[in-house]
Parts: C-alpha cells; structure tokens; sequence
C-alpha cells in the first residue's frame, strides 16, 4: 500500500473518530438536558397538580355550611326518612351547584349505609373509601382528596359529619366534584394532555382518552422509561408522578402527554443537517490532503522508480532536483538518489575493468598452457586442458556471484591455481621422463639385439633372392616371366630358369616345407643341385630329379622336404617335358581354354631317397602360356580364412589369356590381392608364366646384363653400339645414352653399400618413336640413385657448386631427357629417356 | 589344435582336430609323440577332424611316419577331407604313407 493511501486511511479514520466522538457527545448532552426538562416537568407538573387538588378541596370546604348548617336535613336525619332525607338532600345539592366547586353529594349513616347518593347505581357508594369514612364518623375527620368509589368513579372529595342537636353524629356528608375538572384545569396549565392510569396501565379517567389507546400499544408503562414514545409519525413526551388518595385505595399515577412529533421532526431535520454537514467536511479534507500529498510525494516517487531502475541494472534513470529547491526532507531524498545512481556507475565501472584485467589474464593462461598442450602428446595434451579447465572453473562461479571488492582475490587464486597445477605437472613429468630414459636404455639394448636378428633375416632374404635369375628371361619365341611376392617371414619358394642348349630352356618351380633362415638355406641347396645336375645329365627331367632327390637325402639327413616341379622346353616345337616331384600341377592355358596338366606322381624330394621320378609332356601352343606357381596361390587366404583356391587362380587366368606374361603375372597378383583384402598372407606367392611367342622384330630392342663390377664397364660401350648400329640412332645421340648408362653403373658400383656382394643388372635398350628408353635393373638392395648426391656423375667435385643428384647431374649435361626411378618388387628399375635422331 | 587317443585291441589311434600350420606344426609333433610309446606297433592318425595342413603339418607327419617306421611299427592315416586328400596327392607322400578311406579300414590294415 503506497504512502499515500495509508497517510489516506489515517486521517480518514481520525477524522471518522473525531465526528463520531463529537456526535455521541452532543446527543449525551441533549439526552440529560432532556431528562432533566423532564424531571421539570414532572415536578412542576405535580406541584401544579397539588395545587389544583388543594384548590378544589379548599372550595368545597368553604361549600360545606351550606350542608351542614341546614335544618331541614338535619332532621330528615334525625327522623330518619328516607324520602325527606333524599328531599332534603336534592335541595341541599341544589344549592351546592348553584354555589359551584361541587357536583356530587353523597350521605352515609355512622352505621356506614349510604343514606343518599347523587350518583346513580345499582348499590349506591359514597365516594370515599371506607376507611376515610370510618374516620369521619368516628373521630369527626373532616378530611379531603382524591377518592375512588366502587364503581371506579375518581372524585375530589371532602367529608363533613352532620351532627344533631345533641350533638350526636347523625350522618357523614361527602361532598364531590369528578376529578375530571381538575384535571382539565391541569391541561389548561400545561398545555399537556392529563390522564390517571392504574399500577396495570389502565385508564381511569383523562382528557383525551384516545391519546392513550395510542400510547399503550406501544407498551410503554409510565415510569419505565423517561424516552419520548413514538407511535408511526407522532411523538410523545410524557410525565408522570404518583396520585395521592387520601379518600381511598388507589395507586394510579396521574400522566401528562404531550404530542412533540413537530419538535422531533425540526431536530431531526437540525441532526441530517450536522451529519452532511460533518461528511462534507470529512471528504473536502480527505480530498485537500490527497492533493497536497500528491504534489509533496511526486519526487519522492521519482526516486523510488529511479532505485528500483538502479536496483535492476538500468542507471539511465535519474531525478529532476534543482539547487534553489527547498531543502525538505523530499529533496533530500531525490539528491542522495542521485548520488547513489553516481556511486553505482562508478562502481561498475571499477568492476567491468576488474573483469576486463581478469579476462586478459586468463586469456594469457588459457594462451600459455594451451601452446604447451600443442607441444605434447595426446594424453598429455589432455591432461593440460583438464587443468585448464579446472582452472578457469572457479573463475567461472566467481564472475556469478562477484559482489564486491574481492575480485582481486580471486585474480590472484587463479594464477595461484595455474601454478600449483604446473608444479605438480612439472614434477610429475620429470618422474615420467626419468622413467622413460630407462626405459629408452633398455629399449636401445634390445634394438641393437633385434638389429642383429633383424639382419640375419635379411641376409636370409637376400640369400634367396640372390639365388632367384632376373624376372624375365627372353630368347627368340619364348618369353618367361616370374615374379614373386613374398610372404612377411621369408620363406622357402624359389624359381630358376635357364638355357640347357641353344633350344632348351629348363624352368623350375619349388618350395621348401617351412620357413625363417634353415628353409632358405634348403631352397638355396636345392637350387644349386638342381641347377647343377640339369647341366650335367643329359637324360630328361625325371632322371634329374632322381638323383637331386638322393643328393639331397644324403646331404640333408631327411628332415625336410621340397616339392619341385622341373621342365623343359624347346623353342622349336613348343613341347615341354616335366616331372613333378610332389608340386603343385601346373596349369596351360590355350585357345581352348586352362588346364591343369596331369601330375607324374612323384613324391616330394629330400626325404626318402631311392625314389624314381616319371616325365610326362605337354605341347604349348603358339600364343599359350604356361602357368607354374606354388601353392601361396590357392592358399591364400581372406580374413575369413576362405582361401582363394585353384578355380578363382584359372578364373584370372582366363582372364589374361589373350595378355602377354608380364600382365598375366599382374592380374594374378591383383586378382589375390583383392580377395585377400587385410589379411596377412603367411606363405609366399611364387609364380612363373612361360609365353610361347611368334618370333618378334627385334630391331629396335638389345637387352643384355651385366655384374656390378668395374670389368664389364666395357661391355657397355660394346651394347649400346650394336644397339644404336640395329636401331638407326646417330653417333651422338648413342654417345650420350652409353655415358648415361655408365655413369649409372659407376654409381651403383661405387656408391651403394650393399650386403649384397655380387648382383647382376640387367639392361634392356629400345626406340619407339625418335625415343630411346634404356631400363637398367637389378636386385642389389633398395636404392635410389636421384634421391642422393651423386659423385660419379664426371662433373668432379670441384666443379660443381653443390653435389648434384645423378639425375640431375645427367640432365644438365644433356646426356638424356629424363630419368626416373621406380621400386617393382625387389627391384630397382632406373629409366633413361632421350629424344635421339633416326 | 587338439589330440586326443584311444585304443583299439593292439592299434593306436590317434585323433587330430582343427588346424596344423608352421605355428604348431613342432606343437603336434610332441604331443604325437608324447601318446605313442615306444612300443606301440599299430597306429592311426584319424584326420576326420583337420581342417587344413601346411607344408609344416605335412613335414611333421612324414617325419612321425618316420620315426615309426624305424621302431617296425605299422602307420595309417584316415578319413582325409577332399582337400587335405589333395595336398596327400599333390605331394606323393600318398604312396610313402598308407591312407585309408576310414578309421575301421587303417585299424585293421594296421593290426593284420
């Protein structure tokens, strides 16, 4: 509730009180002037009331001579007639009215019997009590007052004893007059209305006895209360006082009522009159106050919307107050708001800067630890940001609840967090790094072992490739390809082909049971021997494989065994004559189709000598192929442990049937590379294709190897001038391809450490379009001669600014075109490209 | 692998389940050898359970076959799936080491 209204309420309620207050206070006032105009009414009324009694007993007292002085009544008494009696006293009343002040004669014996009455009745009374009588006979009283006889009349009465002669009491003679004179004459005094009423309420006689019939249904009995009665529309005042009869038994009051009605009607006009006049009063102050309050509270209000403005953020608001103002404590008030709304900017000014520092700095933290994160790992990275966001946490609730003046401190807990997390992070860092040194010595130990298994493995390796002829072998009507895609462990696969005589090529296939060093030593034993005898004997394949199988028994004492599949093949016919000891069939591939060619039922060598070998043979036909392979094939395996078998190994081959041998052998390879998928192959893949082809035009093509030694440096020149004389190329064009190709074989003579000894490169020559393509290749080890400086390249080094790769060395003495390098296999395949005039 | 063994009046047979490659081909070996006494004349290796066999696998049978033959006892294989009758084939040893279509077939070979 505003101000206002309660300053409202207040002063309405006082006011309230006050007119109630005053209004009680004057009807009380009104109320004991009235009972006290009462009082005085009744007792002037009664005094009057006296008066008029004791006038009308003073009157008849002076009638009564007239009674008791006349003779004749006397003595009617005295005889004792009653119709000279009744005479007597008719004239004796008579005269009494003509005298005035007595109206009523009545006579009464000492005996008490009435004599005479005036009064008309069945039983005539006197009109006095009889105690009164009593009294008047007996002791001669002679008094006077109000009387009632029994049939209820109400006389003013006066007895006087008639005596006789003697002296003696002859009769009692009451005079009376009705009681309503006296109390017309009380009316004529009071201007009220005079009755006489019973100890019931009934009336006995009055001046207007309908004013009581009105009166009594309104149940008032006379004193019971001293308020004005109403009846409907009138009003009555009234008074009463107590009768006194002193001639007989009645306890009456005597009641004056009056008709106030147009008295009350003025007064109460005079009280609506004060009561509107009160109202109106109330409600000009009520209005008046609210008015002045207005204007005396406007500001103050101002002020209350201003702080709550300023309560809520909002210190846009501000309060009109000018200097020369008043100095009421209004003013006041609208002046300390404002300084309060100044205060308040102030203070949030200092707190956004506080803010702004504390951001900065934790933008610097945020910066700083987060770029030492970036410089370590993953899971340290994480912890960094942990702490980081640890750290910023209860930044986070304190920007919340920031109410005052400790944001400093709260600056400071945060740097102070940031560095006992950096602490404990730097020490635990150090523990891990001391952990890890060991660790790293330890490790270091054990590298150096493994280094040493390592190389034994590649020595291992390189024992096996180093056995292995190059990948193509080419003679006029044959091509004979062969790859192998080793397993990770290295196995026991091998393959050889070689020239028997002028047109026999014998080609063999095998594969050592196991695998690691012991099974590649086998397969080099093995190849050797095979080697060796196919040379010496001059029977076929399976008197070879005979006696390779008892050689091997012999040297090996039986504990492992090799499957090897031994052919031969003459260029002339394309027959091919084989035996196979315990290997995988073989498969032809013609126009009509893949076959494999039957096995000869030989047992796998090496391990029960004595055995014998059949032959059997096969002829292939021109633009057929023979497909040799180990078992790596149809064995490899998906990650389902499916293997690829023999029907998808003849699907590729189908596939291919119109291909040369080179992209057979791809497909093959790309076909079980993709069946294979992830999963890791554990045997090698070993394969050899044999093409019978139409002689081809040879012109354009010399191939010829060499062996990394510096003696066959000559043999270059000796090729590659045959090579340019077939092909047409002019003599300098061959003059820069032969120091190309020697500064290449220089190169790798001189500059490629390899464990490998002995290796052979072979080089293949050929122009196709005005460009010569020179392919050198060999297996001495993974080598790329662009990668390295090369010295060999003639320039010298003193020549040279900085050492140059062979490559580049060769282009800028414009010796070739372009050179790249290529890594197939286990081979290193360097080309040379150059443009070359016809 | 697993190699369980039962016998069979004077046979021995043994029963190989699963795998045999070059990483438990030595594994094999020993357990063969560890079931077959010295004394046992009679023995069948039932291979109704293999699932493949390596060159490794191979070269462990032949050298039990082997060693078996040097104590003048009598060696069978039985019950061969198609493929791993194939790799038998292919290699010869089918005509060094005795194969029987089923178990009932070698114990009897073997006990006669």
């Amino acid at each position: 509730m505003g101000l206002k209204a309660r300053i409202g309420i207040i002063v309405v309620v006082f006011m309230a009180v006050m007119v109630a207050g005053l209004v009680l206070a004057g009807s009380q006032r009104e109320q004991a002037l009235r009972e006290q105009l009462d009082r005085t009414a009744m007792t002037g009324s009664r005094a009057l009331w006296s008066k008029i009694v004791e006038t009308g007993v003073q009157r008849m007292r002076e009638r009564t001579p007239i009674v008791a002085e006349n003779r004749a009544l006397r003595d009617a008494l005295a005889g004792g007639d009653r119709g000279e009696i009744s005479q007597a006293a008719q004239a004796a009343l008579s005269n009494l009215r003509r005298a005035g002040g007595v109206t009523r004669l009545d006579l009464v014996s000492p005996g008490r019997e009435v004599l005479y009455s005036s009064q008309p009745a069945f039983e005539p009374a006197a009109a006095a009590s009889d105690e009164a009588l009593a009294r008047m006979i007996e002791r001669g009283w002679t008094g006077g007052g109000v009387a009632i006889d029994a049939e209820r009349n109400v006389t003013l009465s006066v007895g006087v004893p008639l005596h006789g002669a003697d002296g003696a009491t002859l009769a009692v003679a009451v005079l009376a007059v009705d009681i309503l004179e006296a109390l017309t004459e009380l009316k004529e005094d009071t201007g009220a209305e005079a009755l006489i009423v019973n100890r019931r309420g009934r009336l006995l006689v009055g001046t207007d006895p309908e004013i009581w019939e009105l009166i009594r249904e309104t149940g008032w009995l006379p004193g019971s209360t001293s308020e004005p009665v109403r009846s409907g529309d009138q009003v009555f005042s009234h008074a009463a006082f107590p009768l006194e009869a002193e001639l007989g038994n009645l306890v009456a009051r005597v009641v004056t009522v009056q008709d106030v009605s147009a008295v009350y009607a003025g007064q109460r006009r005079v009280s609506l009159i004060t009561a509107l006049a009160g109202a109106g009063f109330v409600l000009a102050s009520l209005v008046g106050l609210t008015l002045y309050l207005r204007g005396a509270l406007s500001r103050l209000t101002e002020g209350v919307v201003v702080l709550d403005a300023l309560s809520r953020g909002d210190t846009q608001a501000t309060v009109a107050v000018s200097e020369e103002e008043s100095d009421d404590e209004v003013a006041r008030i609208a002046r300390a708001v404002n300084t309060f709304r100044t205060q308040t900017l102030t203070l949030r000014r200092h707190r956004r800067r506080a803010l702004l520092r504390r951001r900065q700095q934790e933008r610097f933290i945020q910066g700083e630890m987060t770029r030492l994160a970036d410089t370590l790992n993953e899971e340290e990275r994480r912890d960094i940001l942990n702490d980081l966001a640890e750290v910023q946490a209860p930044a986070a609730t304190v920007e919340v609840d920031a109410a005052g003046d400790n944001d400093s401190g709260n600056e400071l807990q945060m740097i102070g967090l940031a560095f006992q997390k950096m602490t404990s992070r730097v020490g635990r860092q150090q523990e891990r790094l001391t952990t890890l040194v060991a660790q790293l010595q330890e490790a270091l130990r054990t590298r150096t072992a493994y280094m040493a298994l390592q190389r034994d493995l590649q020595i291992a390796s390189r024992v096996q490739r180093s056995f292995l002829p190059g990948e193509r072998f080419e003679a006029p009507g044959v091509k004979i390809q062969a790859a192998m895609h080793p397993a990770k462990e290295v196995g026991g696969d091998f393959y050889d082909f070689f020239r028997l005589d002028e047109n026999r090529i014998g080609v063999v296939v095998g594969d050592v049971a196991g695998k690691g060093v012991p099974a590649s030593m086998f397969m080099a034993v093995t190849r050797t021997v095979i080697r060796a005898t196919a040379r010496q004997v001059e029977h076929g394949p399976g008197e070879c494989l005979r006696m390779v199988n008892d050689t091997l028994v012999e040297a090996t004492a039986g504990d492992m065994f090799v499957t090897v599949f031994y052919g031969v093949y003459d260029v002339r016919d394309g027959s091919f004559v084989y035996a196979n000891g315990g290997h995988n069939s073989p498969a032809l591939v013609t126009d009509g189709g893949v076959e494999r060619i039957p096995l000869t039922g030989g047992v796998a060598l090496a391990m029960f000598d004595g055995l014998t070998y059949d032959e059997a043979a096969v002829s292939v036909p021109p633009g057929g192929k023979l497909f040799v392979y180990t078992d790596g094939i149809p064995e490899s395996a998906d990650v389902t442990e499916e293997e690829y078998g023999y029907e998808r190994m003849e699907d590729s081959l189908r596939d291919s049937a119109d291909r040369g041998t080179g992209d057979t052998l791809e497909m093959m390879l790309r076909s079980i590379e993709e069946f294979a998928g992830e999963a890791a192959q554990f045997d090698d893949v070993t394969m050899v294709v044999l093409g019978r082809e139409t002689v081809e035009d040879e012109i354009a093509v010399r191939r010829f190897s060499l062996r990394n030694n510096r003696a066959d440096l000559p043999r270059i020149g000796e090729e590659m001038r045959a090579f340019a004389e077939s092909a047409g190329i002019g003599q300098t064009g061959a003059g820069h391809l032969r120091q190309a190709l020697e500064a290449v074989v220089i190169d790798a003579i001189d500059e490629r450490l390899s464990a490998v000894s002995e290796y052979e490169i072979a080089v293949s020559a050929t122009l196709d379009g005005g460009v010569a393509e020179v392919t050198v290749e060999d297996d001495g080890g993974a080598y790329d001669p662009l990668e390295e400086p090369a010295l060999a390249d003639g320039s010298g080094p003193g020549e040279a600014e900085e050492p140059a790769s062979l490559g580049a060395g060769l282009m800028r003495r414009s010796l070739v075109d372009e050179v790249s390098y290529m890594r197939v296999g286990e081979r290193n395949r360097l080309t040379l490209r150059k443009r070359v005039d016809a | 692998m697993q190699i369980s063994s039962e016998r069979d009046g004077s046979a021995l047979i043994v029963a190989v389940d699963g795998r045999i490659d070059g990483s438990n081909s030595q594994e094999f070996q020993d357990r063969f050898e560890e079931v077959v006494g010295d004394d046992d004349s009679a023995v069948v290796l039932d291979m109704d359970k293999l699932t493949y066999i390596s060159s490794s696998g191979l070269r462990a049978t032949l050298l039990l076959a082997r060693k078996l033959q040097r104590q003048q006892a009598k060696f069978a294989i039985c019950s061969l799936s198609p493929s791993i009758k194939e790799v038998f084939e292919i290699s010869g040893f089918d005509r060094i080491i005795q194969v029987h279509a089923s178990r009932e077939e070698a114990t009897q070979a073997v006990s006669a």
